[in-house]
């Protein structure tokens, strides 16, 4: 039996110590150059939206009567801050996407400078 | 008389036996894994239920998708020292294989270790901003766990955990965690108990919460087995609840959820 144990052991131990690697997210972003100048909302802020927020946000789904089906819903909660608290996970907001992950640094730049520059409706 | 005496005495001692093997035969304390594994042939059917926080109103503690999560787990034993499992995390869309060997196993004591690898299937791990690894997905974790069976009501469980993670956030978070736990489960009635966890983590990290406490009552009915518990963490799995948890028991961010368990 312990024969049997060591064995079952030692393949567990090879392949799980064989696949360890130390990656950063900060380090695979670097790959790539992130363009946040001149955000547009129909061109670049709302597909950020439909791709992250409609699945449980829309108008057939409003979870929490959250629903960002226009430049107006999302406005609502720009304003409020609520929108940019939930998805920097600031305490006192819902942290958004749910599931404990921030969005990528590049989509909150994008979102954060199109605030910046008045939330401009293009 | 002496033979009445010694039928009562030997009633008396089987049905302290039996009571004694029923305490602590599940495979899961609350969240930690116990020492305990399933018996040669025999498969657990393990479901887990997380709702949101008890604090939060009933819409986000029962209804709400976006806080309440799922864990499906089968495990099987090979023998009565190996046992196999796989689960399925909603939370986070994990998948996990296991392992678990008893390598001491006497009645009042024992050793195990618990050896699992992580994997993450969502899509949403594809950022258009990130090179993506396959490898980035996975994340293990090693574990060594003490029972001891203090008496036929107390059952106290030591792990040390060793989680390791292949991408972390930030440059500065460790990639691995040494996580000591305790846990307790205290018989109440024959049927029923009460547990504790409680995990502290060695080295803090950004934005991560470094202790870890769940708080539950157990219900045994013949093969099955109903825990109801109140836990800060969101997680289901060690890579999750012990080294990445982000929740607070300080910020009333206490999460309440059950497990069930069947052996077939």
């Amino acid at each position: 039996m312990k024969r049997k144990l060591i064995r079952v052991m030692s393949l567990c131990a090879c392949l799980t110590l064989s696949s360890c690697y130390y990656d950063t997210a900060e380090e695979l972003q670097q790959y790539f150059e992130c363009d946040s100048q001149n955000m547009s909302f129909q061109q670049d802020i709302y597909p950020i939206v439909t791709q992250y927020c409609l699945q449980c946000h829309s108008a057939n789904n409003p979870l929490g009567g959250i629903q960002y089906e226009n430049y107006e819903d999302v406005m609502k909660d720009v304003n409020n801050g609520s929108f940019m608290g939930s998805i920097r996970h600031t305490a006192g907001f819902s942290p958004m996407p749910p599931g404990g992950t921030l969005l990528p640094a590049c989509t909150v730049e994008k979102l954060e400078s199109w605030i910046n520059a008045n939330s401009p409706n293009n | 008389m002496l033979k009445k005496t010694i039928l009562i005495l030997f009633f008396i001692g089987i049905a302290i036996k039996a009571h004694s093997q029923e305490i602590n035969n599940a495979t899961r304390m609350l969240l930690l894994q116990s020492a305990q594994t399933s018996p040669k042939g025999k498969l657990l059917l393990s479901a887990s239920y997380r709702g949101g926080t008890i604090n939060a109103g009933s819409q986000k503690l029962w209804w709400d998708l976006a806080y309440n999560s799922l864990r499906l787990s089968l495990h099987y034993g090979i023998s009565d020292r190996i046992e196999f499992g796989l689960s399925r995390n909603a939370w986070e869309e994990h998948i996990e294989s296991s392992l678990k060997l008893a390598w001491y196993k006497k009645k009042r004591f024992q050793i195990t270790s618990y050896h699992a690898v992580f994997y993450t299937f969502t899509d949403k791990w594809q950022l258009d901003e990130r090179v993506d690894f396959q490898s980035s997905r996975f994340a293990f974790v090693h574990q060594l766990i003490f029972g001891f069976q203090v008496n036929n009501d107390l059952y106290i469980q030591l792990s040390n955990s060793l989680i390791h993670k292949n991408l972390v956030a930030n440059a500065g978070d460790a990639h691995d965690s040494y996580i000591p736990a305790i846990a307790i489960k205290q018989q109440v009635g024959k049927k029923t108990d009460l547990r504790a966890e409680f995990a502290r983590k060695l080295k803090d990290d950004s934005n991560i919460e470094s202790l870890y406490m769940s708080l539950g009552i157990g219900m045994q009915y013949k093969k099955h087995e109903l825990v109801f518990y109140l836990s800060n963490a969101h997680g289901f799995n060690e890579a999750q609840f012990l080294s990445a948890n982000t929740e607070s028991w300080n910020k009333g961010q206490v999460n309440l959820g059950f497990l069930f368990q069947r052996h077939f």
